[in-house]
Parts: C-alpha cells; sequence; structure tokens
C-alpha cells in the first residue's frame, strides 16, 4: 500500500534514536559475484545502504574480490559464510542471536537437492535456529515451513544463475524486536524498487 | 613586472572587459619576455572565462543577449588556440615538448568545460601535440644522426613531458570515455608514453568506461580498445620493477567489468566481442588468467539465455552466416549493415550449441590455472544447458548431450587435478548436487557419472568427509524429483546409508564429537523413509534411534571431552524426533510414521 511505503522510507532516513523503536535491523544479502559476474549493487540499493542504521550484515556467501569492505563498514556485525566460488575463509555455518532470535546461515549449495525446503528444514534442525537464512538460487523467499521460516535474499547484484532463468536483483531486511520479526523483502522491478513485507512472531519452541 | 602586471589586469578588470578586450591581450602574449610564464596568464584567463560562461548560462539560459558576447564566445576558443600558435612561433627553437603538451592541456580543459562534446576542437589540440613530438623526434634523430625511429614509442619523451602527457591524455576521459577511441590521435599519443604510464591511462579509462556504462559500438572499436589497455591486462613483466603501486586486483576488477558491458543487438556480435575478449585475456599471463576469464564464461552464459529468450519471442536475427570462431571479424560490422536483401531470408540465428563450444574451450583454457575453478564452471555449464531441455518445444537441438559431455569434463578434470583434501570435498559436494539437479541426461548416462561420484565420496581423506559425502550421494540413487522413467535405485541408497553408518561408527570411536553424523544419517533415513523408498523401512530408522540414544547417553555419562560437540548433536537430534512426532499426527504421513518405535 502507499501509506506503507511511504511511512517505511520516512523510517530509513530516520535519525538513530527513532531506529530504536524498530527493534534492531539485520541486512540479509549475499550471491553478489562481483566481478565475475556482475558489476557492482544497483544505483537504488546503494543508495539505501546506509552505514549506521543497521546492527547487522548477513551475507549468504559469493561477495566477490570487492565488496567484503563496503559490507563490514556497513555494521557493527557482519557475519558471511562461505560460498561456492571463493571464500573458503569464512565458515560454512553460522548462528546468529538477535533479540530472541537464533538465526542460522548457509550458502545453500551443499543443501540437496536445491529449492527444497524439506532439505532446509534438516539444516535448520542440525543448526537449531528459528529462522534460516540461505542463498545460492538467486530467488528471493520468505516461507514459512513447520511453524519456523527460511528466508532467502536473492542475489542483490541480479548475477547470473544456472539454476535460475531470470533473476531479480534482490535483498532483505529484518527489523527484529525481541520476540516478533517484520521481514522487508526488496526487489528491483523494471528500475524500480518494490518492498514486501511478512510478519511473525516467537512462541516458546516454535513460530508463528 | 610583466608578469604581475599582466595578472594585475587579469584579476582587476570583470570578466565583461575582457570579452571585449580579449584579441588585444592574446595579440600582447606572445611578445612578452620568455621568462613571463604565459601558461599560467593563459589558463587562468581561461578559467575565468570558462567560468564566466558557465554562470551566464545558468542566468541567461542563451548567451544571445548580447552579439559580442556570442560572437567572442564562439571565437574564445580559436582566438586562444591562435594564441597559443603564436607563442609557440615566439619561443622558436627553444620550445620544448613539456611546455607545447602543458599548453595544449590548458586549451583542452577550456574546450571540455566550455564546449563540451566539441571533438575537433579536442582533435586539435592532440594534432598539435603530436605534430610537435613526431618533429622533435626527427631533429633528434638528424641531430645524433641516427635514422628516423620507425615507431612513434621508439622516440623517448623525457620524464617531464611524459608527466604532462600523461595528464593530458586522462583529462577527456572523465567525460568522453570511450569516445576518445573516436579521436584522431589518441591511440598514437599513447604510444608514446611509458608502459607504466599507459597502464595507468588505461585504469583510468577503464574506470570512465564502468562509471558511463558505454560500451563498444563495434569489433573493430573493442579491438582497439583492447590494444590501448594491454598493460592493464598482462602480468607485470619480469624485469619490471615492482614498485608496488601496481595494484592486480583493481586492474582484474575494472577489465572483468568491461567483459560485462560488451552487448550488441545483434547477439552474433556480441558473441564476436566476447572472442575477441578472450583471445586478448588469454594472453594475460598465468596469474591473472583464471580471473579474467570467468567473467567471460558467465557473460556467454548469459548470452545462451538472451539466445533462448529472443527465439521465445520468435524474432530472427537480422546476422550473417555464422563466422568461424577463431578469426575475430572485423568485417562483421560492415557486412551486418550493408547485407544484401536476400541474405536475410537465408541467414540462421546464432546457435546456442555454438556458444557452448566457445564456452567449454574457455574453460578448458582456465583449468590449468585453477583447476578447481575449472570444475565448478564446467558444472555450472552443464546445468545451464541442461535448462535448456525443453520437451514441449520442436527445437531440434540436443543439449542433453552437451550436457553429458561437460560433466565428463568436470569429473575428469576433479580425477586428474584436484588432490588437496578440503578442495577434493568441496569439488565432490558441487559435483553431487549438480548431478542432482540434471534432468535431461539418460539414465544409463546418469547411472555412471552417480557411481563414479560415489566413488570420489568413498576416497576422500577424512573419514568424517568419507560419511557426509557417502551420505550426500545417497540422494543421487534415489532421486526424488525424478519421474515415473526417471532412474531410481532405492537399494543402492541404502547402501550409501549403511555404509556411512559404518564410517560414522569407526569416526565415533575416534572423537565422540562426531556423534552429529549419526544424527545427519537419521534425517536421511527419514527423509527417504518418507519418500516411500521401498527398501528403508521403519526397522532401520527405530533401530537408528535407539543407537543414537545410547551414544549419547554414554557420553553425557562419561562427561565427553567434545561436550559442546555432542550437546549440539543432541539438540538436533531432540529437534528430529520432534518431527517424526509431529508426523505421526499428521494426517497424510501418520499411517506411515506411526511405525516408528521411539
Amino acid at each position: 500500500s502507499p501509506y506503507f511505503f511511504f511511512f517505511f522510507f520516512f523510517f530509513w532516513n530516520n535519525s538513530f534514536h527513532t531506529m530504536a523503536n524498530f527493534g534492531e535491523l539485520v541486512l540479509v544479502l549475499g550471491d553478489l559475484h562481483i566481478p565475475h559476474r556482475a558489476n557492482a549493487i544497483p544505483e537504488k540499493f546503494r543508495r539505501m545502504l546506509v552505514p549506521g542504521k543497521m546492527q547487522h550484515v548477513i551475507c549468504t556467501g559469493n561477495v566477490g574480490t570487492e565488496q567484503y569492505e563496503d559490507l563490514r563498514e556497513l555494521a557493527p556485525n557482519l557475519h558471511v559464510v562461505q560460498g561456492d566460488f571463493g571464500g573458503e575463509s569464512f565458515p560454512e555455518t553460522r548462528v546468529v542471536q538477535v533479540g530472541q532470535f537464533r538465526i542460522g546461515v548457509i550458502h545453500g549449495h551443499q543443501v540437496i537437492p536445491w529449492k527444497s525446503h524439506e532439505a532446509l528444514a534438516r539444516m535448520r534442525r542440525k543448526l537449531c535456529v528459528d529462522i534460516l537464512i540461505s542463498g545460492h538460487t538467486h530467488k528471493n523467499e520468505v516461507v514459512e515451513h513447520d511453524g519456523h521460516f527460511h528466508i532467502n535474499p536473492g542475489s542483490i547484484t541480479g548475477a547470473y544463475s544456472s539454476i535460475t532463468r531470470d533473476v531479480t536483483p534482490s535483498f532483505v531486511l529484518l527489523a527484529v524486536q525481541s520476540d516478533k520479526v517484520v521481514c522487508y523483502v526488496y526487489e528491483l522491478i523494471k528500475g524500480e524498487v518494490e518492498v514486501s513485507k511478512t510478519e511473525f512472531s516467537k512462541k516458546a519452541d516454535h513460530l508463528l | 613586472a610583466q608578469a604581475y602586471l599582466i595578472d594585475c589586469i587579469i584579476q582587476v578588470f570583470p570578466d565583461e572587459y575582457h570579452i571585449e578586450t580579449l584579441s588585444i591581450l592574446l595579440a600582447v602574449c606572445p611578445k612578452l619576455r620568455d621568462k613571463v610564464n604565459i601558461r599560467t596568464i593563459l589558463q587562468s584567463l581561461m578559467d575565468r572565462l570558462a567560468t564566466y560562461y558557465a554562470e551566464e548560462e545558468l542566468l541567461d539560459g542563451e548567451l544571445d543577449t548580447n552579439e559580442v558576447k556570442k560572437s567572442v564566445f564562439n571565437d574564445s576558443f580559436p582566438m586562444f588556440e591562435h594564441c597559443v600558435q603564436n607563442v609557440y612561433n615566439a619561443r622558436g627553437p627553444k620550445l620544448t615538448s613539456k611546455e607545447v603538451i602543458r599548453l595544449q592541456t590548458a586549451l583542452l580543459k577550456f574546450s571540455l568545460k566550455c564546449y563540451p562534446g566539441n571533438m575537433e576542437q579536442v582533435n586539435r589540440c592532440l594534432g598539435t601535440c603530436i605534430t610537435f613530438i613526431r618533429q622533435a623526434a626527427q631533429v633528434g634523430a638528424l641531430a645524433n644522426q641516427t635514422t628516423l625511429p620507425e615507431e612513434d614509442g621508439a622516440f623517448e619523451l623525457d620524464e617531464a613531458s611524459v608527466v604532462e602527457l600523461e595528464k593530458m591524455l586522462s583529462i577527456p576521459l572523465d567525460s568522453l570515455a570511450l569516445k576518445v577511441l573516436q579521436l584522431d590521435h589518441y591511440s598514437d599519443l599513447l604510444r608514446f608514453l611509458p608502459w607504466e604510464n599507459r597502464r595507468d591511462v588505461s585504469m583510468t579509462m577503464l574506470g570512465a568506461i564502468d562509471s558511463s556504462g558505454d560500451t563498444p559500438n563495434t569489433v573493430k572499436e573493442l579491438e582497439e580498445l583492447f590494444s590501448i589497455i594491454s598493460p592493464v591486462i598482462k602480468d607485470p613483466e619480469e624485469d619490471e620493477e615492482d614498485d608496488g603501486m601496481r595494484d592486480s586486483q583493481e586492474e582484474i576488477n575494472l577489465v572483468s567489468k568491461l567483459v560485462h558491458l560488451l552487448h550488441h543487438h545483434d547477439l552474433n556480435v556480441t558473441h564476436e566481442m566476447l572472442v575477441v575478449a578472450r583471445n586478448h585475456l588469454s594472453e594475460s599471463g598465468e596469474n591473472r588468467e583464471s580471473h579474467l576469464l570467468v567473467p567471460v564464461v558467465f557473460a556467454s552464459l548469459g548470452l545462451v539465455n538472451l539466445i533462448q529468450t529472443k527465439k521465445g519471442e520468435g524474432q530472427k536475427e537480422e546476422i550473417t552466416e555464422p563466422k568461424e570462431e577463431e578469426t575475430p571479424a572485423t568485417e562483421g560490422e560492415s557486412t551486418t549493415e550493408d547485407a544484401p536483401k536476400h541474405k536475410k531470408a537465408t541467414s540462421t540465428p546464432l546457435g546456442c550449441r555454438k556458444v557452448f563450444v566457445f564456452i567449454q574451450t574457455t574453460i578448458t583454457m582456465l583449468a590449468k590455472s585453477n583447476a578447481e575453478l575449472a570444475v565448478k564452471l564446467f558444472l555450472h555449464a552443464a546445468l545451464a544447458s541442461d535448462a535448456l531441455l525443453d520437451p514441449s518445444s520442436d527445437d531440434k537441438e540436443d543439449f542433453t548431450q552437451i550436457t553429458h559431455e561437460l560433466l565428463v569434463q568436470a569429473f575428469f578434470l576433479h580425477e586428474e587435478e584436484i588432490n588437496e583434501p578440503k578442495s577434493q570435498r568441496r569439488c565432490v559436494v558441487n559435483m553431487v548436487a549438480a548431478l542432482l539437479a540434471c534432468k535431461s541426461l539418460t539414465n544409463q548416462d546418469y547411472e555412471s557419472l552417480v557411481t563414479k561420484s560415489a566413488q570420489y565420496a568413498a576416497k576422500l581423506l577424512k573419514k568424517e568427509d568419507q560419511c557426509e559425502m557417502v551420505t550426500m550421494c545417497s540422494h543421487l540413487f534415489y532421486p526424488i524429483h525424478k519421474g515415473e522413467n526417471g532412474y531410481s535405485n532405492p537399494q543402492r541408497t541404502l547402501e550409501c546409508l549403511q555404509r556411512s553408518l559404518k564410517l560414522a561408527d569407526a569416526s565415533t570411536v575416534a572423537s565422540p564429537g562426531s556423534v552429529y553424523l549419526f544424527v545427519d544419517l537419521l534425517e536421511h533415513y527419514v527423509y527417504f523413509f518418507e519418500h516411500n523408498n521401498p527398501v528403508i523401512t521403519e526397522a532401520y530408522v527405530t533401530g537408528l534411534i535407539a543407537l543414537i540414544k545410547e551414544h549419547l547417553e554414554s557420553y553425557k555419562a562419561t562427561g565427553s571431552a567434545a561436550s559442546v560437540a555432542v550437546a549440539n548433536a543432541d539438540a538436533q537430534f531432540q529437534q528430529l524426533l520432534n518431527d517424526i512426532k509431529r508426523k505421526q499426527t499428521d494426517s497424510k504421513l501418520a499411517d506411515r510414521f506411526k511405525l516408528i518405535q521411539m
């Protein structure tokens, strides 16, 4: 809705103290593949990625050779996992605690069959997390599975993928307030930024 | 005194006065004494006027409020040019290259500011420089009684001139980017610069191209660009002193980005451009070759997608006959424009097969310097080819063979070249995952590759790796997504899991922390059980649950050293048990899952 859209951009430009009302902000992105498959993060996205607004940056891997330092400057905490093209110094999986949520991160090429939520659930159980973040498919997704959430930020550069035909550049922003999460998905469609959101909260041992 | 007085005149009087009296002032300049720095005088005049014109544009919109102003504006460049020429003449034989270049640089800046897009003026500045330099070369040769250097580059410019020339050639890049290729003397002047300076200019050019998003319009333009930027592409020469200033990664990044900018509405031309790019980049030397060829591979894979899109839209490209891959046809552009009308009927669109051959040879080239990367690229190419299979289309091209061929090459390369254990494991993960995702292989081809995968998995160095990879291979024998006639070998799936169990057992003896291997295995038994693998019965699941409980209890009791790992495995186990319990009450799965005893 237009109201929501305006509201969100207003929120984006706010000073830090008002930001606290939205809880901790976690930027989720990945599969940049710069310069192997793409030249840069799209201009309209770049303008939104302002340092000092977010507490965490989670990267699903395949950063490439250029952007690591830039990502580090965005937030005090940067969590990167190993992709399938480089980044061998990073671990394959990571678990991040934000608010009451345990968030697991893995690139996803190791989880088979690809695109299977059952397979991702296996990994989610292994890491014992509420939310599993993975990439690899270059297709953004926010899917509820067995009372938990699987999130895929897609490829922020819209890089080529041999398993997804038409890739839309995208990334995700999580606003975590203790036991609630609002998940914003940003996509670049025909040159314009479009946002959609999902909300969920944590109850006992699973999410609703 | 003269310098001071002129400076005063320039500073004191307002711009409007200067415009009226410009010709007078400029006439005086060449008559000033030698020691006066004409360049700074002219530069400050030009700067004042440039600022003034810029402001006028903003205020009035157009400069036609005053006829004098307008006529002076139109004439000012030629006036300055003329003045500069008079200065040269006045200097006579004492005139140096450095001075010539500096003055032309000032003119060039003025032109770019006040007459943006006026290529002719830029050409004149460059032309004056090169004429002077060539003359100096001639004079030098005569003086030393040597033969005239045949190539421009053989004449050595003095250091000061080199610095000035580099500055001059870098200035137009910001506003013109690729358009500098259209200038008459740009490349010629570049040749007078030594290698290092040429490299710096090339980097600036590549940066400008990246910012502007400008792309070469023809193969010929691309060839010229590549010849200009060759110092950026190649590895440092052996005798080159590494002054530490060279940033290899930045060079690789900029050149890679250039590859991604290569586009043309005629896909055949795009392909030719990639061929040209590859020809140049493959000579970059061992250290860089693998980095620089990767973008070529992905750009080509992107091209395959474009071809498919075009086919889908039912368009037929208006192109020439497909050319032999190895000859970068410079006639490519002219034939597309001049193609006689009857050729449209007989011309064929760029075929995916041709692009895949190109991709294959490119990956083979970089395999020598980075085998693991090549394995992954072969797998990606195979997946791309696999995705082209469309049973509903009447496209006669058969990509099954290409897919198989690329997979075979990946596997072969893995066997021959991948020796380091971590690298081996990474490759096996990628190979198994890619193979599972392929849909177009014949059962026979699939089976032979699947068997090989299992062998590689079993041969890995570490027991934990063997266990995990053999478990991963179990999916290959019972792929969930394959249809009725798809390959399926439920028994081999069980064999994989049983083998992994033994490996897990052996691992946990040495390190209890490896108990997670059992839990991972249980996940797989449950998965195949749920998907109705006929030989994986509830007995296996029940048995393994009991086994894991036993192990966990004994580790907890002995307060095992790897307590964190054991605790994690336990947590994972509990999650899985909860999942099974949930399925025991699920409407669709209850019947099956109730058979499991916990």
